[in-house]
């Protein structure tokens, strides 16, 4: 009646079935974990500042050039200080989190437009401290059309959270008043 | 090998035999449905992958599975997408650059970096591709369960171990009488 594979096979699927059901326990309890925690200003601090916004005209390699001829751009390049503690959004499902700073600005032609300035990534809590000065914007600010100096955008700190297992989230805060983006020198 | 399946076929009758082939397209059938039914529900082509690159480590590892879905909102800067680029096969897991909406087309600009890469993936793109859109764009990822889809890797490398396995169940789907 019982044979060795029977046994086996009864054993595997009992295994199977309680690491699935701790897997799916673990993934369950992140939403509750992460009910009301965020971002923790400091006090008396901007989560965002923009320090320093410079424009330049400039011939980008990969620049869509199906949009400008001549190929000529132009660019932002951003300084900012952030102060931001997302130290609350470390629990035990919390594998990394990926901070990005975000400017958003609408156009005549596109009424949404997004672009990552900077972006980081944090493995463990004590890093999720973040406390820099003067930090230039990893990539360009540069717009589907060649000119940005009409162009008035605002600035925002955006998170992703990457759980062990189960589910992702976004969330954002700290954004800074419109800033008009200078023109190019 | 022959023999034995033979032996195994003897003294059944026709009607065990209709049975137990129904049995066997039944979960066949049952799967396909489960996968279908799961790909309308969340809008998205192929709901469950594999990641197989680094590029988004150490977010992702080889074999990680995801879970995703069409989101009804725009694609926005920070979303996790796969998307597929014209003429190639396989699909690609990055994260959303730039994102452009055209207020006349309604189209979606939008450009994606690996998280472990130094640069945007216009190099990855066709070329003198600059952007990618809605279009392109497979799945958001929602959810991550690690190393889960390590089997599927192990058999892409070895595919005479995916037919051994397939042989096997098949054979005991078969042969099992309750």
């Amino acid at each position: 009646m019982y044979s060795i594979s029977q046994r086996a096979n009864a054993v595997l699927a009992f295994l199977v079935t309680v690491t699935l059901g701790f897997l799916v326990a673990v993934a369950l309890t992140s939403p509750i974990l992460l009910h009301g925690k965020g971002l923790r200003p400091a006090p008396g601090q901007n989560v965002l500042k923009i320090v320093d916004a410079e424009s330049h005209k400039a011939r980008l390699a990969f620049y869509d050039r199906t949009q400008n001829q001549s190929g000529d751009s132009e660019l932002a390049i951003i300084r900012f200080d952030i102060s931001a503690d997302l130290r609350d959004l470390w629990n035990w499902n919390t594998k990394q989190l990926f901070v990005y700073v975000v400017a958003e600005y609408e156009t005549d032609s596109h009424s949404t437009n997004q672009v990552v300035i900077w972006d980081s990534i944090i493995r463990n809590k004590d890093d999720a401290l973040i406390r820099l000065r003067n930090v230039k914007g990893e990539y360009f600010l540069v717009d589907i059309n060649p000119t940005l100096s009409t162009v008035s955008a605002k600035f925002t700190l955006h998170w992703n959270i990457i759980p062990y297992v189960g589910a992702l989230f976004w969330n954002s805060g700290g954004q800074t008043p419109i800033l008009a983006l200078p023109a190019p020198r | 090998m022959l023999q034995w399946i033979h032996d195994q076929f003897k003294g059944w009758s026709l009607r065990q035999l209709l049975l137990q082939t129904l049995n066997f397209f039944m979960i066949i059938g049952s799967v396909f449905m489960l996968w279908k039914g799961w790909s309308l529900f969340v809008n998205s082509e192929s709901p469950i992958v594999v990641v197989l690159s680094e590029s988004m480590e150490p977010a992702f590892q080889r074999g990680d599975l995801l879970f995703l879905s069409m989101p009804n909102e725009p694609i926005r800067v920070g979303d996790i997408t796969v998307f597929k680029i014209k003429g190639r096969e396989v699909p690609i897991v990055h994260r959303v650059l730039t994102v452009h909406d055209e207020i006349e087309t309604g189209k979606q600009y939008i450009l994606t970096k690996g998280d472990n890469n130094p640069g945007d993936d216009r190099v990855l793109y066709n070329h003198n591709q600059m952007w990618i859109h809605r279009e392109d764009v497979i799945g958001k990822v929602q959810g991550f369960l690690p190393y889960a889809g390590m089997v599927t890797i192990i058999m892409n490398d070895y595919p005479q171990l995916k037919f051994a396995l397939l042989g096997v169940l098949g054979l005991l789907v078969v042969f099992q009488r309750e």
